[in-house]
């Protein structure tokens, strides 16, 4: 659990969207799809699941992982 | 003969958005605008949210301004925008205007405490103490 410091200086540094979006309550369910769309990426490489994870990494403000899979969704091999 | 084409899609418009979503909260604001400026002309409110979100970042109040309140006019719910017009006014001290917007947030999500804790910044740069208590017993 954040302190009231750390929250207030979450609340105070990130104003844009992504970092509302990102409540305690949606951070399990942004982890389990995270997972699944990873296990998917595996054995079934296309754009749409490197686009999707780069997004859900853009909602955990995991910058480098969001830039990783946006890369990997303009250029990606797909069947 | 069947198998693995490569696929290349530069134009992947939510990709575009993720990478000058990085790009801004990097703070290379030039980098981002030009991701966001190679998408087609039709800009949904996200789109219009980041512009706005970069020309904050570099100071340009007036453009920023612009872009949120057009990016409400695409999508007059988006509360994300809302709380970045309200941010932009109280960066600027524009207390009232700023105000507006975070009670139009609240008045869709009554529990955002983001709103909460900005119309209680408002409220103190107001003095008005009855509205300061009423919220933080509320909060």
């Amino acid at each position: 659990m954040l302190s009231r410091r750390s929250k207030a200086k979450q609340i105070f540094s990130n104003y844009d969207k992504y970092s509302l979006l990102n409540s305690h309550s949606t951070v399990g369910r942004i982890d389990s799809a995270i997972a699944n769309l990873n296990k998917l990426a595996k054995s079934d490489n296309q754009i749409f699941i490197h686009t999707n994870l780069a997004q859900l990494y853009m909602l955990k403000s995991n910058l480098d992982l969001a830039e990783t899979h946006a890369r990997k969704s303009f250029t990606n091999k797909c069947r | 003969m069947q198998g693995k084409a490569l696929q290349i899609n530069v134009d992947n418009y939510d990709a575009k958005i993720v990478l000058a979503g990085v790009y801004f909260r990097r703070e290379m604001f030039d980098l981002a605008q030009m991701v966001l400026e190679s998408l087609p002309s039709d800009k949904n409110s996200e789109v219009l949210n980041l512009f706005g979100l970069i020309a904050m970042g570099k100071d340009e109040k007036s453009k920023a301004s612009y872009y949120f309140k057009e990016a409400l006019k695409v999508d007059p719910n988006d509360i994300a925008v809302r709380m970045n017009l309200g941010i932009l006014y109280l960066k600027y001290r524009r207390i009232n205007e700023a105000g507006i917007q975070f009670e139009r947030v609240l008045a869709v999500t009554p529990d955002n405490n983001d709103a909460k804790l900005h119309m209680a910044t408002i409220y103190m740069a107001e003095n008005n103490l009855i509205w300061l208590k009423v919220l933080s017993r509320n909060a």
